[in-house]
């Protein structure tokens, strides 16, 4: 679950974008993801999240169950991820999701330098913030990092180096 | 409504004022209520600093934990201090549209048993003596009208409660006993600060700070953890729950009642406050208020005074003199982050645990008048957890934020500055004529204006800062500062503290020049906000001393003389 702070700051930013676009949401109209959705979703977060030598994938850490679990009760966050997933599905080619890993780093790369108040720019900024944080809160994220534990009950006595 | 219940003083605010002055109350053996608006928090369920996602986590905020307020229109950003901008590297500038915003909820603070030391990182400073005395001696702004030597023995008192860690030596602020408390350690960041600030020739030394580095009183030492404003888990952090609150309950002569918010506020035929009126699991409660002591938090504190009217008189409670509610003074911040090569670990050590008042007096930067004090800041401003260095300091997206994170945790370096805010006639909080809270009281609305002088003050601590990460060869990664956001933490002034009755709330004992039994022990009472010294301390000395004002009988009400 996204905690209430971090929901009320995603809402925050998703509602002033849609409004200032003026891109209408009616909730009854929002409807369960498709299969395409969850697996173009999944591939995004993998793209920005891969399995490395040292800890998983953001969906070996269920980042995009979380995500979309929370969508479910926020209609502007949910046609936030569907505009967004249309967007990497409209290449023209296959699928993103069926591109070459290459062909869907190079797409999310030209997303980082888009227009920042375009759909294909502030979904990226989005979804990427929130996965980082539903990625990075789970130890098993940590290794190979200096924190290998919550803060408390333990601390950080001296001597330090 | 239910039973009248007879007390020897009501207090209204737990925080670092109400609690100091209830705890002074009972201490001198008199009955107090005291009624707090939030919730009571358990710091062993409450405090998430334990779990796995802790870093998601800021101070709880529970429903009723925050006091409602608004935001009225802030500046238009000028070009011409364009260099003023916030950003980080992950995100670029952080505000886009020329205009000043709220950064988070914009006034930060905790409605709760304790109140916003529950938050705070528990820095606990004395106020520069010429800090209170600006007008007669720099021309601005407002002095007070006690000096140092009068909250001195209130300073000490307070820090023997308190437990506070501090050095052999504070420069101009003399005291006259040592703090009770070695200093603390230097985390590895603020190692490396200090050394930079020597190469310029800065003056830094161990920061005063309200967490046990010994145990005390009961209470274990710090552990270093470096998460204060999260909330403290172990009660080494000086907070007023564990402190005077705690003190005070051991008298068995304090009541409290949490989730109780004031609705009204009585005054009698002869000025006096006769008795408020207050909400308990939906039910309205009337006490008689003998004394009535407001330490609400300067946001809350002109908001009770401004809802409720003298009913005779059809005025503002507290407002002959037309100034509740003016003379708001703000938090004037800025911080620069970097990383700096070879630090390893600095998300480990007491936040703001090494502090230079080279440039703090009030002639202290030159050009402009107002003072500032420079500070560690690396785990104040959430540089201690993986999510921070992924959504602040690593661009991008892949293998290559993954091993950015790796690569750069634990080597940023902070450098906090927090200046003086002069009043300002565009500066100042009123009732919002739209928006009710829930008992259908107005909700204050705050308006914040920078004049050019606290644009040259933070002209000055944004390079001053920089130099420091140069020194230490450091590379910028973020800047935040209150030019662009409006994010206060410290807030003074509403209500001042005055000899002249036309151009002050309360005198010098904190008594309203209007009702001869309402006192104000919070910072609303400040007459000028300090060169960037955390205010607690102050409000503590002042509320400790409010107390004694009226316990000594002098100031009471010939209607109540206490017993």
């Amino acid at each position: 679950m996204l905690t209430s702070q971090t929901r009320r700051r995603l809402l925050k930013v998703v509602g002033v974008f849609f409004l200032s676009h003026t891109i209408e949401i009616k909730a009854a109209s929002v409807t369960a993801p498709t299969d395409l959705e969850r697996s173009t979703f999944a591939t995004f977060l993998d793209v920005l999240l891969p399995r490395d030598e040292f800890t998983g994938s953001a969906t070996d850490l269920h980042v995009d169950r979380e995500l979309l679990s929370f969508a479910e009760s926020d209609p502007r966050f949910k046609r936030l991820i569907e505009l967004g997933c249309q967007w990497l599905n409209m290449t023209g080619g296959p699928p993103f999701a069926k591109l070459t890993t290459e062909q869907q780093i190079a797409l999310v790369d030209w997303m980082t330098s888009s227009d920042f108040n375009q759909i294909p720019r502030r979904f990226y900024e989005l979804v990427r913030l929130t996965a980082i944080e539903m990625y990075f809160s789970q130890p098993a994220a940590w290794h190979g990092l200096a924190i290998k534990r919550p803060p408390q009950p333990t601390g950080y006595p001296p001597p330090w180096v | 409504m239910g039973m009248k219940t007879r007390y020897d003083a009501v207090v209204v605010g737990s925080g670092a004022g109400g609690a100091a002055a209830a705890w002074r109350l009972c201490e001198q053996g008199l009955h107090v209520l005291m009624l707090e608006a939030g919730p009571r928090f358990d710091p062993a369920s409450d405090y998430k600093l334990h779990q796995p996602d802790w870093e998601r986590y800021l101070f709880p905020n529970p429903p009723g934990s925050q006091g409602s307020f608004t935001i009225g229109k802030l500046d238009q950003l000028d070009p011409a201090d364009e260099d003023l901008h916030s950003w980080n590297r992950a995100s670029g500038r952080l505000v886009r549209d020329g205009t000043r915003q709220a950064m988070g909820p914009g006034y930060w603070h905790v409605q709760g048993v304790g109140g916003t030391t529950l938050h705070f990182v528990g820095e606990s400073h004395r106020l520069h003596p010429d800090a209170m005395k600006l007008k007669s001696r720099h021309g601005v702004g407002c002095d007070w009208p006690i000096d140092y030597a009068d909250l001195e023995p209130y300073y000490t008192l307070c820090e023997q409660l308190v437990g506070v860690a501090g050095p052999s030596e504070q420069g101009a602020r003399w005291r006259t006993q040592p703090y009770p408390l070695p200093p603390h350690p230097l985390s590895p960041s603020a190692q490396r600060l200090v050394a930079a600030g020597q190469r310029i020739g800065m003056h830094w030394q161990e920061n005063s700070r309200a967490a046990l580095s010994v145990p005390f009183d009961g209470r274990p030492a710090c552990n270093y953890c470096g998460n204060c404003s999260r909330g403290c888990p172990l009660g080494d952090k000086g907070s007023a729950d564990v402190t005077f609150i705690r003190k005070a309950e051991a008298s068995k002569r304090l009541t409290i009642k949490a989730r109780c918010p004031v609705v009204h506020i009585h005054a009698g035929i002869t000025g006096n406050i006769s008795a408020i009126e207050y909400l308990d699991n939906r039910t309205l409660h009337r006490v008689e208020t003998p004394i009535l002591i407001l330490a609400a938090g300067a946001v809350q504190t002109p908001r009770l005074l401004l809802a409720n009217r003298n009913r005779r008189q059809h005025r503002c409670l507290a407002n002959g003199s037309g100034q509740v509610g003016r003379n708001f003074m703000e938090t004037l911040s800025w911080s620069s982050s970097g990383l700096v090569p070879e630090l390893a670990n600095s998300h480990v050590g007491l936040p703001s645990d090494a502090i230079s008042w080279d440039f703090n007096a009030p002639d202290g930067i030159p050009g402009t008048i107002g003072g500032c004090r420079f500070s560690s800041s690396t785990q104040d401003t959430g540089f201690t957890g993986p999510i921070a260095y992924a959504s602040r300091v690593v661009t991008g997206f892949g293998k290559q934020l993954k091993s950015g994170v790796r690569a750069s945790f634990g080597s940023i370096m902070s450098v906090g500055a927090t200046g003086e805010f002069l009043p300002n006639e565009g500066t100042y909080i009123d009732l919002d004529t739209k928006k009710k809270d829930q008992l259908g009281i107005p909700v204050p609305r705050l308006h914040s204006h920078l004049s050019h002088m606290e644009i040259a003050r933070l002209k000055f601590m944004a390079s001053q800062t920089r130099l420091l990460l140069k020194k230490a060869g450091a590379e910028l990664v973020e800047e935040i500062g209150a030019w662009d956001h409006f994010s206060a933490t410290h807030v003074f002034g509403t209500c001042r503290m005055g000899s002249d009755s036309r151009s002050s709330v309360v005198d010098a004992t904190c008594r309203s020049h209007d009702h001869p039994n309402l006192y104000i022990t919070d910072a609303s009472v400040f007459p000028s906000s300090g060169g960037g010294e955390a205010p607690s301390l102050t409000i503590h000395a002042l509320a400790v001393r409010t107390a004694d004002a009226i316990v000594s009988g002098k100031m009471l009400p010939r209607s109540s003389r206490l017993a």
